[in-house]
């Protein structure tokens, strides 16, 4: 065996080793009667319920808007295009605290005056913990969405418009079936980073017992509050639901086709 | 009939260049080039996939040049098929919104493929069933672009007679690209021959094959026996010297350097000298039977080619190492001006000078 192997297998070990010590240790420190009963409690049936629903709301409505944008930045070139490009990766580089601060103070303003006047509030309510969601998991699904827009051959659209198809007709009948492959895996890294988002959601929602309570607020909430039991009991949950995530992306991932 | 009309386009580095083409309705043309001549380029031109600003394009009367692709009613059939993986046979032929016909799904022969997915098809499947595609709209252009590229030889041929015959039965009007010489003089009714973004020639078959006008276009359509040489007028033509011993004769006026060729076919090869014109002696390098015919090879102080029906050499026995007189007649010589960046042809220039 070459020496270099060798040291990335060491380093392999210990990464792996690591990973698994941290699992193992909410694993351990996990009390089986309480966890039966905190999956019971109407606090973890509001807050998965809860996670599901805005995470769900938050995927639909960053679909929407990823594919329109994919779209446009992998077709078009325009003047501006790249500044156009950083600004949509800005959540993916901003820490998400930060991504939340900034709203907190936007929707603060005026603007969130006006807002709140047309019955629309955004601070510390569920609609706070949609659009915090969104707005972080929208450039990953976009740039997942992009990627594979940009890999489809150019002239089977081509060819679809010489069969007599009209350019929206093209994208519905050919690029996006093209495509579905790796919308779903964008979807999927999409919808595990709504399940497991915190940081945004905490500035603008802000961490309300049975309003604003996502998953990791949860948690964040048991902590808080030394109910470490409860705090577990949903790591481990969260655990289970991102190792499912896991196996779906491998799983699609394994299936996706290159055309 | 389409017309295209001095196009220019600028495509990156490359530029298609005063592109003047004319194909009547009906007509089997073809573009003959090497590969990146811009055959392809032109294709997708009229097809719709570019944007023209220098030059129209006009089909039947209606100018096409910035018409949609859907609004153009023409036929693309690309090099590379392009048969969306996603869909089966039968929804690739009717993408377009239009009704599976009967008669192009057995003139094709695809009943049998109408449900499978395009990557269980075969090289020759895929191309029968993108050539159902781009018929079932009924287009008053098919664009071929090097339809049998990607296929063995043997299929190739059986493409070749389907072609023939779809052109016959749907009189559609035809625009194929080839790089394949055999293939554009199987197929066409005319040729035109582009290189580098410019048609350098426009002809039928049987004019190019004659009449290339210049070593390019003589050495695209087959020609082997390509030389240069040095130009002296005498008397109603002019001697061409090759080397230092051997002078050509021919009936065109020439003057400096230039290119001579001749068709192996046309070089005769026999025993004895018969004191005719343009008489060598030579000895045979190589021989080769191809099919119904032998190709030689034949040192005359230059290796020259000859191509001889296989029934006409019998009473000559020839073998390699054999002496015998090669006679090339002073009509077969073709000339092509020696800096072959000039589209003149030199030969067609003198003749006329003489006709006056």
């Amino acid at each position: 065996m070459r020496k270099i192997d060798l040291i990335a297998q060491i380093f392999l070990i210990i990464f792996v080793l690591i990973v698994l010590a941290g699992i193992s240790s909410l694993f351990l420190s996990i009390n089986l009667d309480i966890l039966i009963k905190t999956l019971r409690s109407k606090e973890f049936l509001f807050s998965i319920k809860f996670s599901l629903t805005t995470s769900l709301i938050s995927l639909a409505l960053s679909l929407l808007f990823s594919i329109l944008i994919a779209y446009i930045l992998s077709k078009e070139d325009f003047i501006g295009k790249k500044i156009v490009e950083n600004i949509v990766d800005v959540p993916i580089f901003l820490p998400p605290l930060v991504v939340g601060l900034s709203f907190l103070i936007l929707f603060g303003g005026k603007l969130g005056y006006v807002l709140e006047k047309a019955g629309i509030t955004f601070l510390f309510s569920p609609l706070g913990v949609i659009f915090a969601q969104f707005i972080i998991i929208t450039p990953y699904i976009e740039r997942n969405i992009e990627v594979v827009f940009s890999k489809i051959n150019k002239r089977y659209e081509f060819i679809g418009k010489s069969m007599g198809l009209s350019d929206f007709e093209v994208f519905k009948k050919i690029t996006l079936p093209l495509s579905k492959e790796g919308i779903l895996t964008g979807l999927i890294v999409g919808w595990s980073r709504a399940i497991a988002e915190f940081g945004a959601t905490l500035m603008l929602a802000g961490a309300t017992k049975m309003r604003t309570e996502t998953l990791p607020i949860a948690i964040f909430l048991g902590i808080s509050s030394g109910d470490m039991d409860f705090a577990v009991s949903i790591g481990v949950l969260m655990l289970v639901i991102s190792f499912l995530i896991l196996l779906l992306v491998r799983g699609v991932v394994k299936q996706n086709v290159s055309y | 009939m389409l017309v295209i009309d001095n196009l220019n386009i600028k495509f990156g580095g490359f530029s298609l260049k005063d592109i003047n083409l004319s194909v009547q309705k009906g007509e089997y043309f073809t573009i003959l080039g090497p590969t990146g001549s811009g055959k392809t380029l032109l294709l997708e031109i009229i097809a719709g996939r570019y944007s023209v600003k220098n030059g129209r394009i006009i089909l039947d009367g209606v100018d096409i040049t910035n018409l949609h692709p859907k609004e153009r009613k023409i036929g693309y059939v690309p090099q590379d098929y392009l048969l969306l993986p996603h869909l089966t046979v039968s929804e690739n032929i009717t993408l377009g919104k239009v009704q599976l016909e009967e008669d192009i799904v057995n003139l094709l022969n695809i009943k049998h493929l109408l449900k499978r997915y395009p990557s269980t098809l075969s090289g020759g499947e895929k191309q029968r069933v993108a050539l159902a595609r781009a018929l079932i709209r009924k287009p008053k252009l098919l664009l071929l672009d090097e339809p049998t590229s990607s296929l063995d030889i043997s299929i190739k041929r059986v493409v070749w007679r389907n072609l023939d015959k779809i052109k016959n039965k749907l009189s559609v009007t035809v625009l194929h690209v080839t790089h394949d010489f055999e293939e554009a003089f199987f197929l066409s009714e005319r040729i035109a021959i582009m290189r580098n973004g410019i048609i350098e020639q426009i002809g039928t078959p049987n004019e190019i094959f004659k009449m290339p006008k210049s070593k390019f276009i003589a050495e695209l359509t087959g020609v082997e026996n390509i030389f240069e040489g040095f130009g002296k007028p005498n008397g109603q033509g002019s001697f061409i010297s090759v080397g230092q011993e051997l002078n050509f004769a021919t009936y065109k006026k020439i003057q400096g350097k230039i290119y001579l060729s001749m068709r192996p076919e046309n070089v005769v090869i026999k025993k004895c000298k018969e004191n005719k014109i343009n008489e060598f002696q030579g000895q045979i390098v190589k021989i080769l039977e191809k099919g119904g015919f032998f190709r030689f090879d034949i040192d005359i102080g230059i290796n020259i080619v000859s191509l001889v029906k296989a029934s006409e050499i019998s009473a000559l026995n020839p073998k390699v190492g054999d002496k015998l007189i090669v006679e090339i007649n002073p009509k077969d010589i073709y000339t092509f001006t020696y800096d072959d960046k000039s589209l003149e042809w030199k030969g067609d220039k003198d003749d006329e000078k003489s006709k006056n």
